[in-house]
């Protein structure tokens, strides 16, 4: 809704395009590495924003779509031997169509139930993966080292997962930032606003609620296939981990949810942190204990989140910094 | 003139309470209708049942030839009905203008987002919120709610406004211009049916005034004729004869 003086979006594309050339241009595979993994919590953290950021519910146990997407990419893979570009893209056909059949009963629950809801279906989905033995069971599945000759030995597999997660996170932003400038978006906030004024105006919730939650699950999809494709195995407990779906939900409260901008900083703030902290002798015992600390003094303090802060405090920056 | 809307036997009922009894009167097309009673009258449930909130009801409404009874919220704002709530329920989080702007793309005309934002933009002006337009709608005052709560209404270019206490809380002034704004919207040929508390605003702006007392319609008939009404005064002051006593002792 706001005047673009500077466009954001090809600024933050420009950036996070030469961010992503520099471990390739200066040989530094341990910065790659960091970089793949801030790329991949800010997918996590801007598609969970357009389902709690716009549309106001808090989805605790996302995390289940990037297990979802990591067990189809990486069963598509293995056992049937197919490539990983198409195996990603064809993994996320089925997270989307669970996350639409999942989104029409669950979405009708309000405030803490759809929390919970989704905390439940997380919890399920790894008792169902820990159970199948089509998907490993409880071993879970890996590749042999073999598999990455391919695509030309396990470096270059790499890097190509490496380009892939820039690319997928690129495109999350995209979609984040259309959606929060367009009328969908529109009737997603209204909906967060007050969802008995927004059917009153002439929004049907369902449809933009589910097209949501749709969306907001793809991304972390395609994220998940490609961890899993870079980290040659995947078992239950690492698929559907509810520790990172809560660590998702704090760097978009950190960043500032319901921005564009929010979870991008978010994400790069704590991952960033969390380094400092691991690395530091004195504190790496703490590390939860502090990003605990931290999402509590942002919820009491700065509810608004980084980026909502400094969007509150100088208004000007509204208008480059959606 | 043309009936608009047709309130037939309408009925809603919570357990055993009966909080609209066979309700039924007709509104003509281009008027102002002042729906008036005592709290708890039912007047807002009427409202609710009108536009799809409560959509469980006996009796039938009819909006411009067709039954809405039974729709939900957001189909019968399509067919052109807008809400101003007593309650004003702003979009806290989102700018004036873009409450506003809800309001023009998601009604009846279904406008792009471009589109939506010139009509909110016009609404704003009309209702004096222009200068207002970027800040965020939790931020306004309560005068300056209660005419966002109309701008949103009117951005749909409804054919049928349900104004809810928009008068309420406001000082004269401010009265008087939304008795205006009601005025311009008759001659542009929209439909108003208003609650009100406000006895002397109602009186002076309705043509025709309908009067509920325990969900029941006790009487209807131009702002004269309800005002002379002892089962009206009835209703509001107890009994007949003892509101006359008082009225000439006072």
């Amino acid at each position: 809704m706001k005047r673009m003086r500077v466009p954001f979006l090809p600024a933050i594309v420009a950036l996070l395009a030469v961010l992503a050339a520099f471990p390739i241009l200066t040989n530094n595979p341990s910065m790659r590495e960091e970089l793949f993994l801030v790329f991949m919590l800010v997918t996590l953290a801007s598609s969970i924003n357009i389902i709690m950021g716009y549309t106001g519910y808090v989805s605790f146990g996302h995390i289940v779509f990037f297990g979802l997407g990591g067990y189809f990419a990486f069963y598509l893979m293995q056992i049937q031997g197919w490539h990983f570009i198409p195996s990603l893209i064809v993994a996320a056909i089925p997270s989307a169509v669970i996350a639409a059949l999942i989104g029409f009963p669950i979405l009708r629950l309000r405030g803490a139930y759809f929390a919970l809801a989704t905390v439940g279906i997380n919890e399920a989905m790894r008792v169902v993966f820990n159970n199948w033995d089509l998907f490993g069971g409880a071993v879970g599945m890996f590749f042999n080292f073999s598999v990455y000759t391919q695509y030309g030995g396990a470096k270059a597999a790499s890097e190509l997962a490496y380009y892939t997660m820039t690319v997928v996170a690129i495109a999350t932003i995209t979609v984040s930032y259309l959606i929060k400038r367009s009328k969908f978006g529109l009737a997603l906030m209204a909906i967060r606003e007050d969802q008995d004024v927004a059917m009153i105006v002439g929004i049907r919730p369902s449809r933009p609620k589910i097209a949501a939650y749709v969306i907001s699950a793809v991304f972390p999809a395609m994220a998940g296939a490609t961890f899993f494709f870079k980290n040659g195995i995947i078992e239950p407990g690492h698929a559907f981990e509810l520790l990172r779906s809560i660590e998702s939900l704090v760097m978009v409260v950190l960043g500032g949810i319901g921005t564009v901008a929010g979870p991008i900083v978010g994400a790069a703030a704590y991952e960033w942190l969390r380094g400092f902290l691991i690395t530091n002798p004195a504190l790496a015992n703490f590390q939860l204990f502090l990003a605990g600390l931290l999402l509590l003094v942002t919820v009491l303090f700065v509810s608004s989140g980084l980026v909502g802060w400094l969007r509150e405090r100088f208004p000007v920056l509204r208008g480059y910094v959606p | 003139m043309s009936v608009i809307l047709s309130v037939q036997n309408v009925t809603v009922r919570f357990g055993g309470l009966v909080a609209v009894d066979a309700a039924t009167f007709d509104v003509e097309q281009g008027t102002i209708l002042g729906l008036i009673g005592p709290n708890g009258a039912g007047k807002t449930t009427l409202f609710n049942a009108i536009n799809g909130v409560y959509n469980r009801h006996g009796g039938s409404i009819v909006f411009d030839g067709a039954r809405i009874s039974g729709l939900r919220p957001y189909d019968v704002a399509k067919r052109g009905i807008a809400r101003a709530h007593q309650i004003v329920r702003p979009l806290n989080d989102l700018s004036v203008i873009a409450n506003v702007t809800v309001g023009a793309a998601f009604g009846r005309e279904d406008l792009s987002l471009g589109a939506a934002r010139k009509v909110a933009e016009e609404r704003l002006a009309w209702l004096g919120l222009a200068d207002r337009a970027e800040v965020l709608a939790a931020k306004l005052n309560v005068a300056q709610k209660k005419r966002l709560e109309l701008a949103r209404a009117l951005a749909s270019k409804p054919r049928l406004l349900l104004a809810d206490e928009v008068l309420a809380g406001l000082n004269p002034q401010e009265v008087g211009d939304m008795l205006g704004v009601f005025r311009q919207l008759r001659s542009q040929g929209v439909t108003v049916v208003m609650i009100e508390h406000l006895m002397h605003a109602v009186m002076n702006v309705s043509d025709r005034v309908v009067v509920l007392d325990y969900g029941k319609k006790i009487a209807e008939g131009s702002p004269q004729e309800v005002t002379n009404d002892p089962k009206v005064i009835e209703a509001y002051l107890g009994d007949p004869k003892l509101a006359a006593r008082i009225t000439e002792e006072g």
